[in-house]
């Protein structure tokens, strides 16, 4: 500013001073200009080296995470692993012990209840009252067929006995099938002497029929069915006697045609109904 | 004897108290016809 004023001495001190304003304006704009382009190089700078620091903290945060969530990971999947093979313990070895216990447990109170509900006495004595009486009379009554058989005496008597009763038995055997023979022959007899005393009024064909049909009969049957039969017969006779009319007329009267056409060269024939009528 | 608490205490899990009294009375009359055999054996 000195030279300044040296170099301007000439000029009024307005001059210079109005100088020295527009210098310091210039100055001012230059320097303004120049502190801007730096501020916007420096921003510039800064910002990318901002962004390549925000870049490089991600990055880095990011692998940090990773780590972290991996190592979070591997550490609740073991604490999970451990809380399931405690689990899985718990349930099938303390739970199944737990269990166990419980059911003795049970067992126990349940045989101490017992035993002061229903005392021993009582079961003794209901055990005595049915079953125990029964075994030992059953017992009693064993022991003592025992001891008679083991006495020789009883024993032959026994033994006698029991071939008595053999012999016995095959007497009354062949007694039952003589009885059963003779009952037999004796419904054939009263068979044949019904039949004669009821068949005595009768022909010999009728009486042959009758004999026929009710020979193998019981006597009650011949008394209740021989009127019956009897009818039968009767009826069976004519309708046969009634057809064998009917086929004699007819074939008289086809031989009288015939006769009558060659009268010389036929035979004499005798009528089926002459024939059957003969038979009787 | 034991399955019949077995399933008693099963029953009883499973708020099944039908089943459960079903289960406990026979696991009762199971002890009681123990006790009964027990004494018969000390009878004879």
């Amino acid at each position: 500013m000195d030279k300044l004023e040296e170099t301007f001495k000439d000029l009024s001190p307005e001059s210079i001073a109005l100088i020295k304003e527009a210098v310091d304006n210039k100055v001012k704009e230059k320097v303004s200009l120049h502190v801007d382009q730096a501020l916007n190089e420096q921003d510039e700078m800064y910002s990318n080296k901002l962004e390549q620091l925000l870049t490089t903290i991600d990055k880095d945060h990011t692998l940090k995470l990773e780590k972290v969530i991996k190592a979070y990971d591997a550490d609740k999947t073991k604490k999970l692993k451990m809380v399931i093979e405690k689990y899985e313990n718990v349930i099938n070895n303390d739970a199944k012990e737990f269990k166990q216990q419980l059911i003795e447990s049970i067992s126990e109170y349940l045989e101490v209840y017992l035993n002061e509900v229903v005392p021993t006495a009582d079961i003794q004595e209901a055990v005595k009252n049915k079953k125990a009486i029964v075994v030992l009379e059953n017992l009693r009554n064993h022991l003592a067929v025992d001891a008679a058989l083991q006495r020789e005496s009883v024993k032959e008597a026994v033994m006698d006995g029991k071939k008595q009763i053999n012999e016995a038995s095959s007497k009354l055997e062949s007694v039952l099938l003589e009885n059963a023979d003779l009952k037999n022959q004796l419904n054939k007899l009263k068979t044949e002497t019904l039949i004669e005393s009821k068949s005595s009024t009768l022909d010999d064909q009728q009486k042959k029929y009758i004999k026929k049909v009710l020979a193998d009969k019981t006597p009650e049957f011949i008394e209740e069915n021989f009127d019956y039969t009897l009818k039968l017969f009767k009826k069976k006779s004519e309708n046969r006697l009634e057809s064998l009319k009917e086929e004699a007329l007819n074939e008289s009267s086809k031989a009288d045609r015939v006769i009558f056409e060659s009268n010389e060269e036929q035979p004499a024939q005798v009528s089926p109904y002459l024939q059957e009528l003969r038979k009787y | 004897m034991k399955s019949d608490i077995k399933r008693f205490i099963s029953a009883i899990l499973e708020k099944n108290y039908k089943q459960a009294q079903s289960h406990l009375k026979s696991a009762v009359n199971e002890k009681i016809k123990q006790r009964i055999i027990n004494n018969n054996t000390s009878i004879f």
